[in-house]
């Protein structure tokens, strides 16, 4: 599970060095075989910072399908025909993005696709280490904070050492395990043990003997051999109460619709209606929470969102069925021209813009009674088109 | 019983010793070499490094297997590219490299001034070049790196074309397109899943390839977990009880909402996955497409069969459908063994939400613990060996009856096999989740389309802020 070689491979390089300018190792002056090959650095200078727009193509380029003898021009925005060229900005994009791991496997496709690729050789090798380095670093913050305590902290710090190394394993040790509460706790029997000594030694209860022996497959009685791991269960102080504190919830939900947090008391009312579908109190508060929420965009002059809030409340509830009637009477007549500008726009084979009034026209009036089909319609089409050109 | 060394934070600290509570596990995590102070002796840095076992002490004759260290070598045509990590305080660094093995500073060529990456070029194809490096600091010169080695290779170009259309790798195939290709074709020939169509999309960023592009297939996960240093995937799972042609309430969606739903999922792109291709995802082990989600549906009503069904096919969409099996067959609202038998066979994944769909956290008023405990242990494991006998197939996900779960709930879940659980919190789930604690989203009648668009919530990116 822990790999010490992970650890040890990533510290040597910098440990070993860091001590080698401490001064220690003997220097080393000493004759040379060629001196005339003792090049300086200004003849093979290496380049200081990997670049940020696709170098120079190497030899050949272009699609590699193409048997003409020019490259084709690709447009700025088009996708490249050819792999080589689409991994090449694909990987400087992922780089921009900081989206290493996914920079250096595309640079490494491209490396096995056109070997000479000096570029690709060149970030291959630079990513290879800045992402052992970057995944390391986030891997040794992570466990510091996991010895203060700061989960939170350190789970953000793992999963960044993952993000840059998804095959360390110590880290996704962390995240995976380490980091949640336990269902059940490990126990290693001793000379003597029996299933009612662990049960008290555990439960403070020998009658739970029971739920050591049958969590662990064994029988009550069974002789517990010094060494034998039992796993045990955890057990809630409390099995009568019921899972969910009904009444409370409820009142902590009509205290933030009083304070119109309105979002808040939703999802309060939300979580008792899943544990109790029939429960009419937790009705009323969502009824209300939308039902307010879509009074105030109305008078906020939001008629297509305050419609689309009206939606959640349930018919009969107060005057909502009269408020949503007033607004689509006067949303209509905006949808209406939405979509005959949309199909004028479809005669016009502007097949974008049509698609989008159509939309425009479901959003105000979801239920326009031509929209939706000439909408399905259109971006059918579209595809089709596409898949033409 | 076989010693099993411990896990999830509540290691024994030793025999007869009950593990703490998981806050003990702080004492659990590995100790690692702090970096030694600048003035250390490299003998006992050496030591240090020997007894960590990593090895290639400084100032230790290079010969032998000596580890790569920092330094690395990555062969091109005729020439090296070198990088090694920069040591604090260095002012350059010096090259040593040579033709044969057994380099030494004594017998090889030196470059000085060289700047990492380094590109050795002018060399000849084919030959072993060695290397060493130090650094400098001050005029004088550190101790040997560890010695690498490359063989520079002209390496031919991958040339694809109408005559060789495939060029295959370890970790991809490259393909020409031909008429007739398409995503999914492609992705059952070289996927062995047509499903997988989006790994050729997303990865090549080509929604409808024509023929004479070239797509790169890769054969591995090139996303797991969803997790990018700026962002991190979070899978929205969808959960209906049941459908109904005129009502709607809290738990039941009229079918026209419902039609609604699943063509709003298809017509923006979203992609249902099944609980299976989800559960690689949470292992880390596999990537989802971009917009994932799962639909699920629980308890087993008849109207999944009658009226979800049909819409579901209309879509390909695969779905999950969590049975209580004491509802199976028993009046005209539940489904029957054969119409599940049918969903099963298109494309429907029949999973367990426990036997008789009592709440699993609570003891009834006149129970005792021993009997409650004997059926939580009957609630888990009776749907499973029902689903067998029944369907002959192995029930892996559990959803919790009314999502609720508590430790002991858990752990006798992990105790029966069961890979993954699910409550019933609101919320998307990401892939490092408590896998017996995966939250869904119910899907309310009263939903409308704006409101159901809310729950499909993709990614996450506060968590690495």
């Amino acid at each position: 599970m822990i790999s010490r070689n992970r650890f040890c491979r990533g510290w040597v390089p910098a440990a070993l060095l860091l001590a080698f300018v401490s001064g220690c190792a003997p220097s080393q002056g000493a004759s040379r075989q060629h001196p005339a090959r003792n090049k300086p650095a200004a003849a093979e200078p290496a380049p200081a910072a990997p670049p940020s727009t696709p170098a120079p193509k190497q030899s050949g380029g272009g699609s590699q399908a193409a048997p003409a003898a020019t490259a084709p021009t690709i447009a700025p925005n088009s996708v490249p025909p050819g792999a080589l060229e689409r991994l090449r900005r694909q990987a400087i994009e992922r780089e921009k993005r900081m989206e290493l791991q996914d920079a250096l496997m595309r640079w490494r496709f491209l490396l096995q696709l056109h070997p000479q690729d000096r570029e690709a050789a060149t970030r291959v090798a630079v990513l290879r280490e800045q992402v052992k380095l970057l995944a390391e670093t986030h891997y040794r913050r992570g466990v510091s904070l996991f010895r203060k305590k700061q989960r939170e902290d350190a789970l953000r710090e793992f999963l960044l050492a993952l993000s840059y190394d998804p095959d360390h394993g110590d880290a996704l040790d962390y995240v995976r395990n380490r980091l949640k509460p336990p269902d059940w706790v490990y126990y290693t029997t001793v000379q003597g043990d029996t299933m009612k000594g662990v049960a008290l030694k555990a439960y403070q209860d020998e009658q739970k003997d029971f739920l050591a022996a049958a969590y662990n497959n064994l029988a009550r009685d069974a002789p517990l051999s010094p060494g034998t791991v039992l796993r045990l269960p955890i057990l809630e102080p409390d099995l009568r109460r019921p899972s969910m504190n009904v009444a409370e919830v409820l009142e902590k939900a009509k205290g933030l619709l009083e304070q119109e947090q309105f979002d808040l008391a939703i999802a309060e009312a939300d979580s008792v209606l899943v544990y109790d579908s029939s429960n009419a109190a937790a009705r009323d508060i969502l009824n209300a929470a939308y039902y307010r929420q879509a009074k105030a965009l109305a008078a906020q002059n939001k008629p297509v969102e305050a419609l689309a809030m009206f939606r959640n409340v349930e018919p009969g509830y107060q005057d909502a069925r009269e408020l949503v009637d007033t607004l689509q009477a006067g949303l209509k007549d905006q949808a209406e021209e939405h979509y005959k500008k949309g199909i004028q726009l479809f005669i016009d084979e502007k097949l974008d813009e049509a698609i989008a009034e159509w939309e425009e026209t479901l959003r105000i009036d979801l239920d326009h009674p031509k929209a939706a089909q000439d909408l399905e319609n259109a971006r059918e089409l579209r595809e089709r088109l596409q898949q033409l050109r | 019983m076989t010693r099993v060394p411990p896990r999830r934070g509540a290691a024994a600290r030793g025999p007869g010793a009950l593990g703490r509570d998981w806050g003990s596990e702080w004492l659990m995590a590995p100790v690692k070499l702090p970096l030694p102070l600048l003035g250390l002796l490299s003998g006992l840095l050496a030591t240090l490094l020997a007894l960590a076992g990593c090895g290639g002490a400084p100032g230790a004759p290079a010969g032998g297997a000596a580890p790569q260290g920092g330094l690395s070598a990555q062969p091109g045509d005729e020439q090296v590219t070198l990088t090694w990590p920069s040591v604090p305080g260095a002012e350059s660094y010096n090259l040593y490299w040579q033709l044969a093995p057994g380099i030494s500073p004594e017998s090889a060529n030196r470059v000085i001034g060289v700047r990492a990456p380094y590109v050795h070029a002018g060399l000849r194809n084919g030959l072993s070049y060695y290397y060493l490096l130090t650094a400098v600091k001050g005029g004088r010169e550190s101790a040997l790196s560890a010695v690498v080695s490359a063989i520079p290779s002209a390496g031919k170009r991958a040339v694809l074309t109408p005559e060789k259309p495939v060029l295959r790798f370890d970790e991809f195939v490259a393909v020409l397109v031909r008429p007739g290709d398409t995503p999914a074709s492609l992705a059952q020939k070289y996927l062995g899943d047509p499903g997988k169509d989006w790994v050729i999309r997303d990865f090549n960023g080509v929604a409808h390839p024509k023929p004479g592009i070239e797509l790169i297939i890769p054969l591995k996960p090139f996303d797991r977990g969803g997790l990018t240093p700026t962002r991190i995937r979070s899978i929205p799972i969808l959960t209906y009880h049941e459908i109904s042609k005129t009502e709607s309430n809290v738990l039941t969606v009229t079918e026209k909402a419902f039609k609604q739903q699943m063509k709003f999922l298809h017509d923006r792109g979203y992609r249902p996955v099944t609980l299976d291709q989800f559960y690689d995802f949470v292992a880390f082990k596999g990537a989802l497409p971009e917009k994932a989600v799962v639909l699920t549906f629980d308890d087993g009503w008849r109207s999944t069969y009658e009226l979800g069904l049909p819409v579901l096919k209309k879509y390909g969409f695969p779905a999950a459908l969590f049975v209580y099996t004491d509802f199976i067959g028993r009046g005209e609202k539940a489904l029957t063994w054969d119409m599940i038998a049918k969903l099963q066979a298109n494309g429907v994944d029949i999973q367990c939400h426990s036997k008789s769909h009592r709440d699993l956290t609570r003891m009834n008023e006149d129970e005792q613990l021993e009997t409650f405990y004997k059926a939580l242990e009957l609630e888990l494991s009776r749907p499973i060996q029902v689903l067998q006998d029944k369907l002959k197939r192995r029930c892996h996900y559990l959803a919790y009856p009314f999502g609720a779960t508590n430790r002991l709930v858990s752990a006798l879940a992990q105790k029966h096999g069961y890979r993954l659980a699910f409550t019933a919190n609101r919320g998307s789930a990401t892939f490092f989740e408590d896998p017996y604690r995966i939250d869904r989203s119910m899907i309310f009648g009263t939903f409308n389309l704006a409101k159901f668009e809310q729950n499909l919530a993709q990614h996450r990116s506060d968590e690495l802020q």
